[in-house]
């Protein structure tokens, strides 16, 4: 059976949980309306870096807990972003210790342990 | 160096969807991490018979599930029955174009799946959902009088149930956790 990939968001889910309506959260995050909360829910809108803080204030929990798939789609990114710095770093000469510093740096982040899990050998 | 082959962790999203006379409850349910994403009752005006397809569809963009789950229509009893083949034929073009199967479950086949967890009847299975689930516990309705008809509510615990029921059929072992 097809697998599917995280939700974009779980905000809903979290304040479900919670008990709390769309309202009454709207008010915790600062605002007078739950329809800003139904927007960030459905993901027609982006909370800000103040509503985001709020959010994990609010469930106790991460980014990644309340973003998983966009906190992905970003790691996916950033992961890719790195591979083509490690590259031309790797082409830089001399190979001095700053860049090896880099180059391992760049390596973590190209291979994130936490969220990933390698496909068995074929 | 070779470098290894990454993909992001997925998982299996079921929704099942338990009709009701003028709309249906369902059950978003993740498998690993095992949670219940989202759950409610969608119901239209009885002047917008294509408003229960429409909210259904709502509910299928919104979750991308990997398989709707709902009752089997040949086991219920002759109006249920006539529901959920209504149901089922209406669906069925919006679950084509979403790609995903559709696996149906007998209501024995949901006593079954409860019974090694000591639960048989509806009201029992609901307290064991609740209990697995507290965000649902201020839902289960009290027990049932005899002459009282069913309390809307049940309908929650009905598709969650038929939810754990495929995850069952599947193989699947239920943590209790988290």
């Amino acid at each position: 059976m097809a697998k599917r990939r995280a939700l974009s968001n779980y905000l809903k889910m979290f304040r479900k949980r919670s008990g709390l309506s769309q309202e009454e959260l709207g008010f915790l995050l600062g605002g007078n309306f739950g329809t800003q909360v139904a927007r960030f829910e459905c993901g027609r809108r982006t909370p800000s870096f103040e509503a985001l803080v709020r959010y994990e204030i609010i469930f106790k929990a991460t980014a990644l807990d309340l973003f998983t798939g966009a906190h992905e789609r970003l790691a996916d990114d950033v992961c890719e972003r790195a591979r083509k710095l490690h590259r031309e770093l790797d082409a830089v000469e001399p190979f001095t210790p700053a860049v090896k510093q880099k180059l391992e740096f760049l390596v973590d982040l190209m291979y994130p342990p936490r969220k990933r899990r390698t496909k068995p050998a074929a | 160096m070779t470098i290894p082959t990454y993909h992001p962790i997925e998982t299996e999203r079921i929704l099942a969807v338990d009709p009701l006379p003028r709309g249906f409850a369902f059950a978003v349910l993740e498998e690993d991490p095992f949670r219940l994403v989202d759950w409610g009752v969608a119901t239209t005006p009885r002047k917008e018979p294509l408003g229960m397809l429409a909210s259904l569809d709502r509910v299928i963009r919104r979750y991308d599930p990997s398989v709707l789950v709902t009752e089997e229509p040949q086991s219920a009893r002759l109006l249920r029955r006539a529901a959920l083949s209504a149901f089922l034929e209406s669906a069925a073009e919006i679950v084509l174009a979403g790609s995903f199967p559709i696996a149906t479950y007998s209501r024995r086949a949901i006593r079954e799946a409860f019974a090694p967890m000591g639960a048989r009847t509806k009201l029992e299975i609901a307290r064991v959902i609740a209990e697995r689930f507290p965000e649902l516990r201020s839902r289960l309705p009290r027990p049932r009088r005899i002459w009282e008809s069913e309390d809307a509510r049940m309908s929650v615990f009905d598709a969650v149930s038929l939810a754990i029921t495929h995850l069952a059929a599947a193989g699947s072992r239920l943590p209790r956790d988290g």
